[in-house]
């Protein structure tokens, strides 16, 4: 399963709901504000309580639209691109939108 | 292989429509078919064909009917969502008060049967919005 999330933690559950229920082989993709989430501050714990074998992803034009640079990101973060958009949607299935 | 979108929020309000936008052209770009976009509730705002945004900016609207033109890409706006906001297409614009379709080129109206359509066909659905 793709979790794709677009709200940041403070404005939506849905990155809690994902970090909950997301299992082995499963993969989050922070795109829009969510890429907020990556970065790593003491008030952040949300991705710590992550599974290893869950991968996450930013796409790095929305954080760099936000300013946020990789060095302020947790380090099992991935940066993509839409092209790695493009390729995380045709490996995953079901891909799911979360609100 | 085969992705149809679903865009929910209004451009110049929500990053959906550029996040779509952008998909879409990295989609193209890899060889995948694009089958259709389907917008559903405030996301018809992007059909909006007297939308005139500064010129120093993108135009959301023009850059839909360009793809469209380019790819053959299928936009079909929600006729319930459509309509409920006013944007009403040439047949319901003259029964109800003689006004042009307010869609843009390239853009067709359609009922909720063919976001089932798309689910159906299409190998993955992405949603974009809220």
């Amino acid at each position: 399963m793709l979790y794709i999330i677009n709200k940041n933690p403070s404005q939506s559950l849905a990155l809690k709901n994902c970090v909950d229920q997301a299992i082995a082989g499963d993969a989050i993709l922070l795109i829009e504000n969510a890429v907020y989430a990556a970065i790593n501050t003491a008030q952040s714990t949300l991705l710590q309580s992550l599974d290893d074998q869950v991968s996450v992803y930013a796409l790095t034009p929305d954080l760099q639209a936000r300013g946020i640079g990789l060095n302020q990101c947790y380090a099992r973060i991935e940066p993509v691109d839409y092209a790695g958009f493009v390729m995380l949607v045709t490996e995953h299935q079901p891909v799911r939108s979360c609100f | 292989m085969k992705i149809s979108l679903q865009i929910n929020a209004s451009p110049y309000q929500h990053q959906a429509a550029d996040s779509a936008w952008h998909f879409i052209q990295a989609a193209i770009l890899s060889g995948h078919d694009i089958c259709r976009v389907f917008f559903y509730h405030d996301g018809v705002f992007n059909a909006l064909r007297d939308s005139r945004p500064p010129g120093d900016e993108r135009d959301v609207v023009k850059r839909w009917s360009e793809l469209h033109a380019k790819h053959g890409v299928d936009l079909v706006v929600c006729v319930s969502s459509a309509q409920r906001r006013g944007l009403l297409e040439q047949t319901v614009a003259k029964k109800l008060g003689g006004y042009q379709s307010a869609l843009a080129d390239g853009f067709r109206i359609a009922g909720l049967g063919l976001l089932m359509e798309a689910l159906i066909d299409a190998d993955r659905h992405i949603t974009f919005g809220d």
